[in-house]
């Protein structure tokens, strides 16, 4: 590609910039001072070759102060010959075309398509040499230009291969190394591996102890059942010899108790002490024969007292309940004597009363009064007297409070004093009281004083009455007023009528008493006494009366009864009392005698029955004597067999025979209470025997069964102590980390583990491909590079170094030597002056610029300032190098250095001065 | 599985090699497995064990000297060896026949001894095997060989087979399966594990069900789509959203536990972010809360810049021959010892083509991690 002509209508601080009409040739000179628009010159070429980078105006480094838009244009020619133009701004957006030949396309901001074999970057980076990048190459090796000879040669978003694998090579390295080196991931994981698999052998361990301690507890717990299985089959044993060894021991004496009690049934017949019991026979026997004795001589006294009594006493008894019956008519005789005898003094009493009456209640005339007098006093009705007294006196009294009503004066007048009399009105009723009361006790009691008395009070009384009644009818001297003449009037009238009312009522009872001598005074007074013994009398009068009748019939049948008793006493005693009391001793004196033969026969009867009973007694005791004399013979007789003649040794041997069957029913009955029926205790015996026939039924079977059990159970007990801690072992190994799970954990970190090699092949692999890519770019760009830079090399320093050798050191670094005219190789890093360090890089960069567009149209190379550390022959020879490079390709040297300007210029160079 | 069998109430219940590893065996371990074996015992369940390369005699000798209940048969032997199988009712309702590896390293193909007897009871064969048409069959020891054709000429209803740790049915007349480890033991055995039922009653079609009932889950989430992120929030949201699509197609089982590596891949904007370390542990931690997991891994090396190979691969720089190795060395162009690390940490060399097929399997993403660790990052120096 050549660049014909550059026209820049505004970049950055070009403005209307031409290099006009004539076509640039292939060198050019682009001479101006620093900062007068070189590197925008370059950039600008650039941008019409690649496109605006970056395509954004606002943010484009070049964008102009003004602020417009960026534009301009190149022509020029292919290396075939043809045309091309392309035109380029950048407004808000990108925008070219590209006329090439007779074609004409829309480019927007594409590369040109005749240079896109070098990229952007590319060109920008090979195809622009400036002094900076040369100076900066002070003290760098080979393998840093090579970078950056390598770097140059590519784009810029690509790292460096160099660096990518180094970073690949870290990573994989840090996952797993083949050396012993550093601390890789997987390093790591071995170690914790390790660290498992020790933990592994020792939980295998552990389980081995387990399964160890599992077989000791397996056959600890086999042991401890076998064991169990012996105690129990020992208790058993014990049980059946604590049960049947006692009971065995039982039974023998159960066994000889029956044999010593073989008989004792024959004895249940006997008394419990048979010698004792003919004994005490003997004894019962001697005191029943002192018994009879007594008996026999009291049945003789008996029969004595039941003789027969003498004719007299027969005849007593004979007439016995007559006599007895009689006894009672005496009785009845003494009885109604006694009762006649009182009915007698009753009547006298009587007699009294009514005498005591009659001085109260009658006249004294009345004594000699005849019977009829008496009758009508009999046949008075006392209540129909008292009646009429009580009438009467209630019209006195009515008549009596009348007259005392006189009217009377205003004045008022003293009040109505009676006459002071020596005897007072209440004398006769005390009087009257006191007679009443005398009267009813001495009629109550039969005292004939204490009725006389009263009779006398009672007379007294009533006779007071009366004469204070007499009084109270006359007038008084009474000191009244005059009253008032209607009331005077209608009290006169009043009076008068209760006058006649008393008057009235005394007429009726005079009426009712006609005839009879009673005392007027009780009736007109207020005699209490005498009319008490006016009503008392008729009462009395009748009395008497019945009471002599009834005398009269008691005497009369007293007389009888007297008259028959005596008839009877003398058919039956041949006596004849005269009085009533002879009669009633003769009486007694017969009830006596009958009694006493009544005595005597009962004691005879006494005596019969007696003698009976003695008779029965001595029968039963005679019965009982002979009986025991039959019974101590029979049973001195057994105890003589019993005892070999020996009453006294067969005594014993009952004794002895009784002990035993005694004992036997004990031992019968604890051997059942404690060991259950002999039947069956000496089936279990057998049974014992035949299951073991070693083992004899002993005590010391038994004994040495308790010492083997003992000794069992301590052994039980150590394999219980063995079996817990067995257990608690095996659980505390199994509480620690299982195989499993270390197992399980190896497993996982030997699956990281083999992951992080495989990542670590993985980018050991990727290093590799980077490395070996790398590689392969390098050798294919490389010894054309190196062989055309050492060419370049050679014309600058004029044959001093005549090429440039690629090798890699004994660390497979690789390496650049400069051979020099004489052979030699120099290596770079060796002490190079600045120059020439520019020099080979110089020669390296357009060796690269030759290679990389060697397939395609030639892109034009910038030189900027890159000879100023030359020393003058080398320059000179730098310049004419541009020289021959511009036969090839377009050359731009940008410069400030008057003296290079002019220089290219005579070797037929365009010098372009930028503006200033 | 012994609850499940008790509530299936099976006839038999079969373990087709490999119960536990050599002498990896602890005593409690061992107790459980033989309480377990004893439930099946009282259940009136047989059992048939044909032993297998990790737990055969020679290997094994703690399983070897185990008292197991009477109910299990235990083949240890090449020689087969047939258990009739009772119903509750005890009445005869078909027979296991089983053989075991006898060693370790079992070569022998034990198929080739298995025959049906004459009869028309259901006939189950047991074996531990490498069934070399197995899927999974090139990640596990070729111990016991055999071929499903040889098998299936055996006569037998069903095999029950051991050794492959993925489930699979290799043929289904007659029936052969591998029931595939109950419990994942890594992230090499993802998915639902379990054991399957096997119903005879149809000799010709046993109907056979997987039963996922391992406890622990293991998970591989790849979550790819997060070339627009921009954050590790935007990539913890898109993990979570992953991880609920895959929860939806297949839930947890009630009570199981999950550890799960998330596997970041494909173009990320913050490719070169996920490879700082501070990153991923922020990312891991934030993971690790989000997700309903017992333990939760990331892995970021299959992320790469948002760009395509095709741009990049043609260029003349370091990184366009870097793409361009990988792709000769995929081909083969370029000898894989070309770029092999002296020393390989992750691989017990023993042949060329395992080394090959291994430095082949690093090989995978590396365009992608090539491309960003060699793109330089906007901002990068």
């Amino acid at each position: 590609v050549k660049i014909e002509r550059v026209r820049i209508e505004q970049f950055g601080a070009l403005r209307d910039f031409d290099t006009g009409s004539d076509p640039l040739p292939s060198l050019v000179v682009i001479y101006g001072p620093n900062e007068s628009g070189k590197s925008t010159f370059f950039t600008f070429l650039g941008s019409m070759l690649y496109g605006f980078y970056p395509a954004s105006r606002d943010a484009h480094p070049y964008k102009p102060w003004t602020g417009t838009h960026l534009e301009g244009e190149a022509t020029g020619v292919l290396d075939t010959g043809v045309p091309w133009e392309v035109r380029r701004r950048l407004r808000s957006s990108p925008w070219g075309r590209l006329k090439r030949g007779t074609a004409d396309v829309e480019l927007r901001n594409a590369t040109l398509p005749f240079v896109d074999h070098v990229p952007r970057d590319v060109f920008s980076k090979v195809f622009s040499l400036r002094l900076s990048e040369l100076v900066e190459l002070d003290g760098n090796t080979w393998s840093v230009i090579e970078d950056r000879l390598m770097a140059s040669l590519v784009r810029d978003d690509v790292r460096l291969g160099r660096e990518v694998g180094g970073e690949l090579r870290t990573e994989a390295q840090r996952l797993w190394r083949p050396d012993n080196r550093g601390r890789p991931r997987a390093r790591e994981l071995t170690n914790q591996i390790r660290d498992l698999q020790e933990q592994r052998r020792i939980a295998e361990a552990r389980d081995d102890a387990v399964r160890t301690a599992q077989a000791s507890l397996v056959e600890s717990r086999v042991e401890r059942a076998e064991l169990d299985q012996r105690r129990e089959e020992l208790s058993e044993l014990r049980r059946s010899l604590e049960r049947l060894v006692p009971a065995q021991r039982r039974l023998t004496e159960f066994d000889a108790a029956h044999e010593d009690a073989a008989d004792a049934d024959s004895l249940e017949d006997l008394p419990s002490e048979p010698l004792h019991q003919i004994e005490r026979w003997s004894e019962e026997e001697g005191r029943i024969r002192t018994r009879l004795e007594g008996l026999e001589a009291r049945a003789l006294r008996l029969q004595e007292a039941s003789a027969n009594p003498d004719r007299a006493t027969s005849a007593l008894l004979r007439d016995a309940d007559e006599i007895r019956a009689r006894s009672a008519d005496f009785d009845e005789l003494a009885i109604l004597r006694a009762r006649l005898e009182g009915s007698e003094q009753d009547l006298a009493a009587l007699e009294a009363r009514i005498d005591r009456a009659q001085a109260a209640a009658l006249l004294p005339t009345a004594p000699g009064a005849g019977p009829a007098w008496r009758d009508q006093f009999v046949a008075l009705d006392p209540e129909r007297v008292r009646a009429c007294v009580q009438e009467a006196r209630s019209a006195r009294e009515r008549l009596r409070a009348q007259v005392a009503e006189v009217p009377r004066t205003p004045t008022p007048s003293p009040p109505l004093q009676p006459e002071s009399t020596a005897l007072s009105t209440w004398t006769p009723v005390g009087a009257l009281v006191a007679g009443i009361v005398f009267l009813g006790v001495g009629s109550g009691l039969g005292h004939m004083a204490a009725s006389a008395a009263g009779g006398a009070l009672l007379l007294f009384g009533m006779l007071g009455l009366g004469v204070a009644w007499d009084r109270s009818r006359r007038p008084q001297a009474l000191t009244v007023a005059e009253p008032r003449a209607a009331q005077v009037a209608e009290h006169a009238q009043s009076v008068t009528a209760l006058r006649r009312e008393a008057e009235a009522a005394a007429e009726g009872l005079a009426s009712l008493l006609a005839g009879l001598p009673v005392r007027p005074e009780i009736l007109e007074a207020e005699d209490a006494l005498g009319l008490a013994a006016l009503l008392e009398l008729p009462g009395l009068l009748g009395e008497r009366r019945r009471r002599q009748h009834e005398g009269r019939d008691r005497r009369a049948r007293l007389d009888g009864l007297e008259a028959d008793a005596r008839g009877w006493l003398m058919r039956v005693d041949g006596q004849v009392p005269e009085t009533p009391d002879e009669l009633a001793k003769a009486a007694r004196s017969l009830g006596g005698r009958v009694h006493q033969a009544q005595g005597s026969e009962s004691a005879r009867d006494q005596a019969r029955r007696d003698r009976e009973l003695v008779r029965n007694e001595l029968g039963e005791w005679t019965e009982r004597a002979q009986e025991l004399a039959t019974l101590r013979t029979v049973l001195s007789d057994r105890l003589g067999r019993l005892g070999d003649g020996d009453e006294r040794e067969g005594d014993r041997r009952v004794r002895r025979m009784r002990t035993a069957a005694r004992r036997l029913g004990d031992l019968g009955e604890a051997l059942r209470r404690d060991f259950g029926a002999p039947a069956t205790l000496r089936a279990d015996l057998e049974t014992f025997a035949a299951a073991h026939p070693a083992q004899p039924l002993s005590q010391e079977t038994l004994d040495r069964t308790r010492g083997a059990l003992e000794g069992l159970a301590r052994r039980a007990e150590e394999l219980s102590g063995r079996i817990r801690g067995l257990e608690t072992d095996i659980r505390h190994l199994e509480e620690q980390p299982s195989m499993a799970r270390i197992y399980s954990e190896i497993e996982t970190l030997s699956q990281e583990r083999d992951g992080v090699r495989r990542e670590r092949d993985r980018l050991e692999l990727l290093a590799n491909i980077v490395e070996l890519a790398e590689q392969r770019f390098r050798d294919r760009h490389q010894p054309d590079v190196v062989r055309r830079g050492g060419e370049y090399l050679s014309r600058i320093t004029d044959g001093r170094y005549v090429r440039l050798v690629h090798a890699q050191d004994e660390h497979s670094e690789s390496l650049l030597l400069l051979e020099r005219g004489d052979g030699r190789l120099v290596g770079l890093s060796e002490a190079l002056s600045t120059g020439t360090r520019e020099q080979v890089l110089l020669s390296l960069r357009l060796a690269a610029a030759d290679h990389l567009d060697q397939r395609g149209e030639r892109l034009p190379l910038c030189v900027d300032e890159v000879f100023v550390n030359w020393d003058r022959g080398r320059r000179d020879r730098g310049l004419e190098l541009m020289t021959e490079v511009a036969k090839d390709r377009q050359v731009f040297v940008f410069t400030c250095h008057p003296e290079v300007a002019e220089r290219l210029a005579t070797l037929g160079a365009r010098v372009l001065s930028m503006p200033t | 599985m012994v609850d499940l069998s008790l509530n299936e109430e099976v006839d038999a219940f079969v373990i087709a090699g490999d119960l536990f590893d050599g002498e990896k065996l602890s005593f409690a371990t061992e107790r459980f497995l033989l309480e377990q074996l004893s439930r099946l015992n009282q259940a009136g369940i047989s059992v048939v064990y044909a032993t297998g390369n990790h737990d055969a005699p020679t290997r094994a000798r703690r399983g070897a000297a185990l008292q197991w209940p009477a109910n299990v048969l235990v083949a240890a032997g090449p020689e087969p060896r047939r258990q009739t199988v009772f119903d509750r009712d005890g009445t005869p309702v078909g027979h296991i026949t089983a053989a075991g590896h006898a060693t370790d390293r079992e070569s022998r193909n034990l198929s080739a001894g298995f025959l049906r007897p004459p009869g028309n009871d259901p006939e189950v064969a047991v074996l531990h095997t490498h069934a070399s048409s197995a899927a999974g069959a090139a990640r596990h020891g070729r111990y016991a060989p055999s071929d499903v054709a040889g098998m299936a000429r055996a006569g037998f209803d069903y095999w029950a087979l051991g050794h492959i740790h993925q489930r699979e049915v290799l043929s289904e007349q007659p029936m052969i399966c591998y029931s595939g480890s109950p419990q994942g033991l890594g992230f090499g055995e993802v998915g639902p594990r379990g054991c399957l039922v096997v119903d005879l009653k149809s000799r010709r079609t046993p109907d056979v069900r997987f039963c996922s009932i391992a406890p622990l889950r293991f998970e591989v989430l790849r979550v790819g789509g997060i070339e627009e992120a921009r954050s590790l929030d935007a990539v913890v949201r898109r993990v979570v959203e992953h991880w609920e699509d895959a929860r939806r197609m297949d839930p947890a089982d009630p009570g199981a536990e999950w550890i799960v590596r998330v596997e970041l891949e494909g173009p990320a904007a913050l490719a070169h972010s996920l490879r700082r370390t501070e990153d991923q542990e922020a990312l891991q931690a934030e993971l690790q809360a989000v997700l309903d997991a017992a333990h939760v891994e990331r892995s970021v090396s299959r992320t790469q810049v948002p760009v395509r190979t095709s741009d990049y691969i043609a260029r003349g720089d370091v990184l366009g021959e870097a793409l361009r190795l990988v792709e000769e060395l995929r081909g083969g162009a370029e000898p894989l010892d070309s770029v092999a690390p002296d020393d390989l940490g992750g691989l017990d060399i023993s042949g060329g083509g395992e080394r090959d097929a291994y430095l082949r399997s690093l090989l995978q993403d590396a365009s992608g991690e090539l491309l960003t660790r060699l793109l330089r990052e906007a901002g990068q120096p």
